[in-house]
């Protein structure tokens, strides 16, 4: 199969896996009021001028919470039930200022310096075309625009980061890959935009309801919770707390940063 | 919904191109599609929504 079939099943089954599981994404403490969402908004800082776009926008988390000071939102995600929630879930805060849209991240269907604000917040680790996601944030940005990005960062150890990687792939068929630090530096640089500020994020994620949001089966949980167990001494110590024979609390960074042009 | 009717918000009709050519679109209103000459794509909207998918576009004829 060439890569373009390769990406184009994908992202079906992304859309798919996503739309089934939109009421649990809505629902989640840790998408709806994670203190990483209050540092989102502050690198943001949305005025009442701004029009701005959330990509991949899931429930509506982030753009919900631009909308609340910005002139105008577009919210753009590919999963339908994620478009339905997002779209559910403005109306029923009274947010008549976010407007719904189908796009994919790396071909976004908005003119060139369109946007004063473009977020993105614990997505491009789904996307399979990272550099092609932020040259087109780029692309929709003002001149004097900002982007503001949150996704999963790949620990720096290698043997941890490759097992939290499929950790994640085990739980989630739809994530493709989190990138390390080096890797979002060069995606932002390469985009022409530079970092202007950024934080790492230390989030703890109770693992059974972090394990469970994505719809598996309980044996399946099993599996991984076992492998999980057996894991080499320095990754269980590195990203689980693990008490009484159970995994209790998957640990896991999130960057955090606004690049500029 | 009303929007199905209504069409797409004009706000966002302003900032649309097609995201294959980057080029602005015809609003079809009575068919509901955005067209993309350059492209030969019709994107739907379905109930106000505008689905822009090059995936799920309608080729066009001519």
């Amino acid at each position: 199969m060439d890569d373009d079939l390769v990406i184009s099943a994908m992202k079906h089954e992304t859309a798919e896996h996503f739309s089934r599981r939109a009421e649990a994404y809505a629902a989640s403490p840790s998408h709806a009021r994670g203190a990483d969402l209050d540092i989102v908004a502050e690198f943001a800082a949305p005025g009442p001028d701004d029009i701005c776009l959330d990509i991949a926008c899931g429930p509506g988390h982030t753009a919900l919470r631009m909308a609340e000071t910005a002139r105008r939102v577009i919210a753009t995600d590919l999963a339908p039930g994620m478009i339905e929630t997002a779209r559910r879930m403005a109306a029923e805060r009274g947010l008549a200022n976010v407007l719904v849209q189908f796009a994919e991240a790396a071909a976004l269907p908005f003119a060139d310096a369109s946007f004063d604000l473009v977020t993105c917040r614990i997505a491009p680790h789904h996307f399979p075309d990272v550099p092609g996601f932020v040259a087109e944030a780029a692309r929709v940005l003002k001149a004097d625009g900002r982007f503001v990005l949150e996704d999963s960062l790949a620990p720096d150890d290698p043997e941890t980061a490759a097992f939290l990687e499929d950790l994640e792939k085990r739980r989630d068929r739809t994530h493709v890959h989190s990138l390390s630090e080096r890797e979002w530096r060069a995606a932002i640089a390469g985009a022409g935009l530079r970092i202007v500020r950024e934080t790492v994020y230390a989030k703890v994620h109770d693992f059974g309801s972090w394990i469970r949001r994505t719809g598996l089966s309980e044996p399946e949980i099993a599996v991984i919770e076992a492998h999980v167990l057996a894991a080499p001494p320095a990754v269980r110590d590195a990203l689980f707390d693990i008490a009484g024979g159970a995994v209790r609390h998957l640990r896991d960074r999130k960057l955090i940063l606004r690049a500029e042009r | 919904m009303t929007e199905a009717k209504a069409g797409v918000d004009p706000k966002l009709l302003e900032i649309l191109v097609c995201p294959v050519t980057k080029e602005p679109l015809e609003y079809d209103v009575e068919a509901q599609e955005l067209i993309s000459r350059k492209a030969g794509l019709a994107y739907p909207i379905r109930d106000g929504i505008p689905i822009m998918l090059a995936d799920e576009a309608r080729q066009l004829d001519d």
